[in-house]
Parts: C-alpha cells; structure tokens; sequence
C-alpha cells in the first residue's frame, strides 16, 4: 500500500529494527537462559540460542508475508478474520493477549527481585519495588508519555551492548565450569526455550504503517533475530559457565553472573540493563495493549467503557486494568515464586500464535491467491504447513512443561482463559453487536433522510 | 463498511469533511483533549476521481479542508468514498472500519487513534 514515498515521521530500518529487537529482550529472557541450561551444557548453550533462531526466522517469513498483504496495526486481529471465522478469530486474539499481562507482571516481578537482591532488602520490600514500578508505568501511560524514536533505539542498544559486554567479561574471567546437566539434557526442551528468546520480535509489525518501503519491516525483524542471536548466545555460555543450578533457580541469575566476575560494580551495572529492559517492554506492552482494547471495544467487541479516553487521549480503563492485572499477577509470582511457570505459559501461548500465523499464511495463499504480496513465505502452503504443526507440537510441550518436570498446570490455565474467552465471544459479543447494529441503522436512516430532505429542497 | 461498494461524489465527500471540521472546532472535548496534536492529513478515495484532500489540525484545532495533497503528510487515509464519507458524517467509527480493512492508514498509530477520538467526541459526546 505504500503509494506515498514520504510521511513526516516515518519509520526507519534502523528504528524498526530497535523495535523489533527491545520488545523481545525482556528481563523474562534472562530468565529463560538460565531454564535452558538445565537442557544443555554451558558452553554449548549458543547452539540451542542459535537454533531457535534458525526455527524463529519460518515465523517471520509467515508475518512478513502477512505483513505485505495487510500493513496495518491492526494486523493479527485483521490476518485472522480473513483467514477464518471472526469469532474464532478473537477468540485466539484475547487468549493471545494474557501473553502480554505475563510478560509486563514477570518483567515487574523480576526486577522488584533485583533490586531487592542488590540493596539487600527481602521479599516484602521486593513486592513494594514491584507495586511501585507498576503504579509508575501505569501513571506514565496514563500521561500519555512513552518511549519514541531515538530514546527507544539508544535503550535498546545500550541493554544489548552492555549484555554483550558484560557476557564476554564473564566468559573470559570464568571459574571451573559447573557440571553439565543431568541426565544428558534435551535437546527439544533447549531448542523451545532457545525460540522463547525471540518472542514477541514479531510485534514491530504493528508500527507498519509508520514505513514507506514495505520491505523495511521483514528486513528489521531479521536484523532484530541476527542481534537477539548474537547477544543472547554471548550471554547464555556467560551465564553457563558461571552459575550452578542453585543460581540458576534464583529470579536473577543476570545479576549473579555479573556480580561473580564485575563484583559489586557488575550488579549494580546488570540490575540497570535489567531495568531498561523493562523500560522497553512496559513501554511496548502498555501501548499495544490498551490500544488494541481500545480498537476492538470501538469495534463493538469489548464493552464500550473501554473506550474512555481521558484529556490526553489515552484510553484510561484498559491502562488501569492492565496495571492493576499485571499488580496481582506478579505478587501471585512473588508469593508462591512460581516464575517458571509464565516462562512456560508464555512461550505456550507465543507457540500457539506463531502456530496459527502459519496456519494464515495457508489459509489466505488459497483464499487470495492474486493477493499483492512483498514478502513471500518460501516453499508456500507445505512450509505453512510444516511451521504450523511443528509450532503447534512445541505450544503442546511447552504447557505441559515447568521448568525440568511434566505439569499440565500451565495448560490447564490456558485452556481455562481460553474457554472463558470463547464463552465471552459468544455469549455477550453478540450483544453488544447487536446494540452497535442498531445504532448505526439508526445514524444511517437519520443520515439518509437529512440528505434526502437537502436534496428536495 | 459498504457492501455494494456504494460511492459518493467528491463534492459529497468535500461537504462531508467541511461539516466534519466545523463539529470538530465546536467540540470543546475534542478541542481540549487534542490540544497538543498536530497532523496534516491526507485523505484519498481511491474509487472516484479528484478526491483528494488535505487536513490540518493545528494544536487541536481543524483547520479548512484544502482540495489537493499539500504538503508531506503526517497520516495517510485511504479507502473507498462511501466509506469515508460514513466516517466524516458519523455513521461508521473509523476504527471499526479500521479494524476490517475498509480503510487503510499510513502514518503513526497514534495519529489514527487521535483521529478516532476526535470522531468519538464529535459524535457520540464522549
């Protein structure tokens, strides 16, 4: 669609790629790196980092092909009402988006246990940090002051350079490496926590609209997966071949990697990469979250007090809920320190997504076939195919999986949020379509008879 | 959205977005809570000729329609006339038709979300 060459504010290779990179590395990720060693040894760990990549570059070549057909914000809400029923369709959209409610609460949790783990507080204070933190995204978003353009790029590179950094410090100054895991590891186990590293790269393709070459989104997100590899890769063999599993099972195991070979000054250094991590994912989570309650509660989908914009435009009750969710939910995760079931959840329902993306791509190559298309999906509808089932297989093992034990808790949540989101479809959305019908045959009748009564005069 | 690709004339669509500003410069919400916006706006049909537009909204305030693209635009707003014109007359929300693909924006998403709240204060008095 991209007719006009020039936009006052358009978007940049550069500053898409910082998009699409910031939003994936999450303090969560530190998190996930430390699982993953439990499957693989140390100082092979860049292998599974690599691999899931590899894997990770299938989903964006399903969203960059999604992503030419449809340029839009609205984008995974539009490529799925194409490709299916619309009710199916926000079905699998509102149980997508506790994915963002995990992320936000895990990020708040896991920094409220750094910094308590840094100024030698205990877990009460870390609730504080975490009630805090929340309160201040929430307050800012609702001010309508978030992170753009040069600020966002300058935190995304300052929290990759500085992992970097730090990771290759901790390589070359590392102590015996600890033991290699037992039981020989697994290496599909690895390989989905290697994917989980990527999440959520795919979101940039929300900011599409801001590009004026289509091709500027693709090639962000594949320099986004070359930069996540890289950092992250550094830092996992970092993180293995200096922290044992009890520091591994800690909520900051980035910290103690930097604290055992920077000392005190590394801690403090690693607690301010985690914090701007956070900076970046609260600032993406908040934004694309209430704007998307936002557009479907106008859309007549959501129940109409989601629309309710306060004197900066900002749309007040879906920030407020986000915030007050991500609150509860994080001092659940602080309370019963069940973190590494989000991780499992997460990357479920991550899975699920880039499983059904797949599954769009198939649909709309049959469905549009004369579709204009700016990316294509190599190998088509077999490779669709193939993405699907094998994203659906991992979705399966990574909620019946909690850290190195079989659990089906993390599925069963899922599948309780999925179902009480189906009953919401279709119980009370076609209410509230109905009302939203009506009023707008009544605007249209008043419309058409002004018009016709201009006209007779 | 319209599903007998109905149009409207351009010079429908013109007196459309002039009722559409004047609502807008007499909407004391609109007016308060857009008052650090700026945009310039595109508007094009893309099934009749000539309809094309430029709309300026200056700190909150909608500036007269110019006939023409003037200017680098902010946000591009492109679609069908009947479909615009259900906008700029308040039948249809703008996300609504968003959100199906009815219309197709370039620029910020912010710029489209402060777009359809002036169209929510405008016509449903928010």
């Amino acid at each position: 669609m991209s007719d006009q060459k020039t936009l006052s504010r358009a978007l940049s290779l550069g500053g898409a790629s910082a998009i699409s990179t910031g939003l994936a590395f999450a303090a969560l990720n530190f998190l996930g790196m430390a699982q993953m060693l439990d499957y693989i040894n140390g100082p092979l760990a860049w292998l599974a980092v690599l691999a899931g990549g590899l894997v990770v570059l299938g989903v964006r070549a399903c969203f960059s092909e999604l992503d030419g057909i449809y340029p839009t914000a609205a984008g995974i809400r539009l490529w799925m009402a194409r490709a299916m029923n619309d009710r199916l369709a926000l079905v699998i959209t509102l149980t997508y988006m506790t994915a963002i409610v995990l992320v936000i609460a895990a990020d708040a949790f896991i920094i409220g246990e750094a910094m308590a783990y840094a100024f030698g507080n205990g877990t009460i204070i870390a609730v504080v940090y975490v009630a805090v933190l929340l309160v201040l995204a929430t307050f800012l978003n609702l001010r309508g002051i978030k992170l753009a353009g040069t600020l966002e790029k300058i935190v995304t590179t300052v929290v990759v350079l500085a992992t970097v950094i730090i990771g290759i410090i901790a390589i070359a100054k590392h102590g015996p490496t600890p033991p290699a895991p037992l039981h020989g590891g697994s290496p599909l186990q690895a390989l989905i926590l290697g994917i989980f590293l990527y999440t959520a790269f795919e979101w940039v393709t929300t900011n599409s609209e801001e590009v004026v070459k289509p091709k500027i989104i693709p090639r962000a997100m594949l320099v986004a997966i070359v930069v996540l590899a890289i950092s992250q890769s550094i830092f996992a063999v970092a993180m293995g071949m200096n922290l044992g599993p009890d520091g591994r099972e800690s909520a900051y195991p980035q910290l103690l990697v930097a604290e055992q070979t920077m000392g005190h000054v590394g801690l403090l250094l690693m607690l301010a990469v985690t914090a701007l991590t956070a900076v970046n994912t609260f600032n993406g989570g908040f934004v694309t979250l209430s704007r998307f309650m936002y557009a479907v509660a106008r859309e007549g989908k959501l129940p109409r007090a989601l629309t309710t914009l306060n004197d900066r435009a900002v749309p007040v009750v879906p920030v407020i809920l986000l915030g007050v969710s991500s609150l509860v939910l994080s001092i659940v995760v602080a309370v019963t320190g069940a973190w590494v079931m989000i991780v499992s959840m997460c990357a479920a329902l991550e899975m699920m997504i880039y499983a059904t993306a797949a599954f769009v791509v198939f649909r709309l190559r049959r469905q549009q076939p004369e579709s204009e298309r700016s990316f294509k999906l190599f190998g088509g509808q077999p490779m669709a195919i193939a993405i699907m089932v094998l994203f659906g297989l991992l979705a399966l093992i990574s909620s019946t999986t909690v850290g190195k034990d079989t659990n089906v808790i993390p599925l069963v949540i899922l599948v309780a949020v999925g179902l009480m989101v189906t009953l919401y479809v279709l119980l009370y959305v076609p209410k509230l379509e109905k009302r939203e019908a009506e009023e707008l045959a009544a605007r249209r009748a008043a419309r058409a008879a002004s018009r016709n009564a201009a006209n007779n005069q | 959205m319209s599903q007998e690709q109905e149009k409207v004339s351009a010079e429908e669509l013109e007196t459309a977005l002039r009722e559409y500003v004047d609502r807008a410069n007499v909407s004391p919400r609109a007016r308060k809570t857009l008052l650090s916006w700026t945009c310039r706006i595109h508007i094009q049909a893309n099934d009749i000729e000539d309809a094309a537009f430029t709309y300026v909204v200056e700190k909150g305030e909608s500036q007269p329609i110019s006939v023409g693209l003037i200017g680098v635009p902010d946000l591009i707003v492109r679609g069908q006339s009947f479909d615009l014109a259900e906008i700029f007359w308040g039948d249809a929300n703008p996300v609504s038709n968003y959100m199906q693909g009815a219309i197709k924006t370039q620029g910020r998403a912010e710029d489209v979300m402060r777009l359809d709240a002036m169209a929510m204060f405008i016509f449903l008095n928010q």
